[in-house]
């Protein structure tokens, strides 16, 4: 009797997890393999595979654009992850105190967060417009130079796709800093005014140390979103001009669903995850690390 | 002293008021082009406001696209498969929280790896297998590869640790069996977890567009995110701005309505998901 109840507890646990576990394997680990597979064959004329080792990794990194991509990468993920966490940790700080219209504020600056990147972009487009975008004019007021063309020459075109990064993810930042502030112990900055200190040495001294494990997982994250979200690329400039905003997921998007090439976007699929790989372990790792650190 | 306050405070409204209006800008202009006739974009001296509000842009945007498809499919997809991610991740979080069996804390890990295998970089193959399963074009192509959540069944395994073993005891006593326990007893206490999970889900899905893009083909499973570029690329050579910009509108405004009536809601939601993957 208890033998068998004991027996049913066990078959209730693995009924109850299987359905999550069923498609977990489907669409989680199994493309993850297939990926792998596949990037070792190449299609030859006549619809037929071929097995060809590691040629499709090869021929990758020997092209020039693959080059060209990781690189535009960089810029785009180095380009955009410092000016989001920057101005995410300036609005925390700043809306970390009692201010009227904080609420006005808070929704000024976080609202892109509910807004489609795609859909953002068309309005970016627009703003961008050479001739009558909104940027160019307020450039022609400043006295500066304004009549750029920003979404078909270089370097602005990856600005502009910079930009609308910054603009997406700097108000969800900004959230994420301001949780980190309020759990700081507010009686070690009255112990800092008794001891006489001054704003900058308040938060050089008290802020900074004490937010490290927020900025740290806020930093991973922006990391690991500037890999994911190219929505931009695709509705503004669609790699160009000449691939300098092409980016490593936008890659495996024209590789995979514009010339067909199933070996080179396995390939470059397995590039693109192993990269977040290493970042999304680190940060759960990370994660485990501070929480028990924490208690 | 008080006047370096006065300055300094002064200071700190000068940088918000700056920053919220250049972070506004793109809301602002979009709306104010969304009711402005196709002229008047283009006058000089230039006007941020419409001389007067018109809804023909509105009215075109809507029957120049089937943008009534695209909100039936967007709400179904997003809303379906919040309905199926609530009952899986339920069933997997009870089980990990509440039940011991051999195994348990082994496959609890793997469930988490799911976490480190993001859904972009898994589009390809992903795509190859919803295309073998002859989903293409239809919305559960869409939904499918998210029915299970490994960040919403680790929410929910926390929340249902925390209820106390005597409100469980206290429900068997009553007679009731694992589901009615699950039901009555503790979905109702974890509802603050199951709202911010659904929050983020549906915000995430509403506004999802690589994956959408490649799965549809016809205003039959299309969403709004990618109808809006399909409309815009048809829009393009004639620069309909405004059109656009109403079509647009009509995309991100209910998601924007929702935020700014339970902005508090949103708002801890989105504070308490970081953290917690």
């Amino acid at each position: 009797m208890r033998m068998t109840k004991r027996w049913r507890t066990y078959l209730l646990g693995y009924l109850l997890i299987l359905p999550s576990f069923l498609f977990l394997i489907v669409f989680t680990y199994y493309p993850v393999v297939r990926s792998v597979w596949l990037s070792l064959f190449q299609k030859v004329a006549g619809g037929v595979t071929k097995f060809v080792g590691l040629a499709n990794y090869e021929y990758m990194l020997g092209s020039r654009l693959f080059k060209q991509v990781i690189l535009n990468n960089l810029v785009y993920s180095i380009g955009s992850v410092i000016p989001a966490i920057l101005l995410g940790l300036l609005f925390a700080i700043l809306l970390n105190k009692k201010l009227r219209l904080r609420g006005a504020f808070r929704f000024s600056i976080f609202y892109p967060t509910m807004i489609p990147i795609a859909a953002a972009s068309m309005v970016w487009i627009f703003l961008f417009s050479q001739s009558y975008g909104l940027l160019n004019k307020v450039l022609d007021v400043l006295n500066l130079p304004s009549n750029i063309d920003w979404l078909n020459t270089t370097p602005y075109a990856m600005v502009s796709i910079i930009i609308v990064s910054v603009w997406k993810f700097s108000g969800y930042y900004m959230l994420l800093f301001l949780s980190g502030l309020q759990s700081i112990d507010e009686s070690l900055y009255e112990a800092a005014v008794i001891e006489g200190a001054n704003p900058w040495q308040k938060f050089r001294k008290i802020t900074l140390p004490l937010l490290s494990p927020t900025t740290f997982f806020v930093t991973l994250m922006a990391i690991i979103n500037s890999f994911q979200s190219v929505d931009q690329v695709y509705v503004m400039t669609r790699g160009g001009p000449y691939n300098t905003t092409n980016v490593l997921l936008y890659y495996i998007y024209q590789n995979g669903f514009v010339y067909w090439d199933t070996g080179v976007a396995s390939s470059a699929s397995v590039v693109l995850f192993s990269i977040l790989l290493i970042f999304t372990f680190v940060y759960y790792f990370g994660l485990q690390h501070f929480v028990h650190y924490e208690r | 002293m008080k006047r370096r306050r006065f300055l300094s405070s002064s200071l700190v409204y000068v940088i918000l008021i700056v920053f919220s209006l250049i972070i506004l800008m793109p809301l602002i202009w979009m709306t104010t082009t969304a009711f402005k006739t196709k002229t008047e974009i283009f006058s000089m001296p230039f006007n941020l406001l419409p001389t007067k509000a018109n809804l023909d842009n509105f009215a075109n945007a809507w029957s120049y696209a089937p943008f009534s498809s695209y909100y039936l499919n967007t709400v179904i997809t997003s809303f379906g498969l919040l309905a199926i991610q609530i009952v899986t991740i339920t069933m997997a979080a009870y089980a990990f929280a509440r039940l011991h069996f051999p195994g348990r804390d082994f496959l609890f890990i793997l469930f988490l790896t799911q976490l480190m295998i993001t859904p972009q970089s898994t589009i390809f193959p992903n795509y190859l297998t919803i295309s073998q399963m002859g989903l293409i074009d239809t919305r559960l192509g869409v939904m499918l590869p998210y029915f299970a959540s490994a960040m919403g069944t680790f929410l929910l395994r926390q929340a249902f640790k925390s209820v106390p073993e005597s409100l469980e005891d206290a429900g068997k006593l009553d007679g009731c069996n694992t589901f009615q326990l699950i039901r009555h007893v503790f979905l109702p206490i974890v509802r603050p977890t199951l709202i911010a999970f659904s929050i983020i889900s549906v915000t995430y899905h509403w506004n999802e567009f690589l994956w959408p893009l490649l799965v549809t083909e016809t205003s039959r499973s299309r969403t709004l995110t990618v109808g809006l570029t399909i409309f815009a690329q048809q829009a393009e050579g004639g620069a309909e701005w405004s059109l656009l910009m109403a079509a647009t509108l009509i995309v991100v405004g209910p998601l924007l309505i929702a935020f700014t009536v339970f902005q508090k809601l949103f708002v801890q939601s989105f504070a308490n998901s970081g953290m917690k993957g």
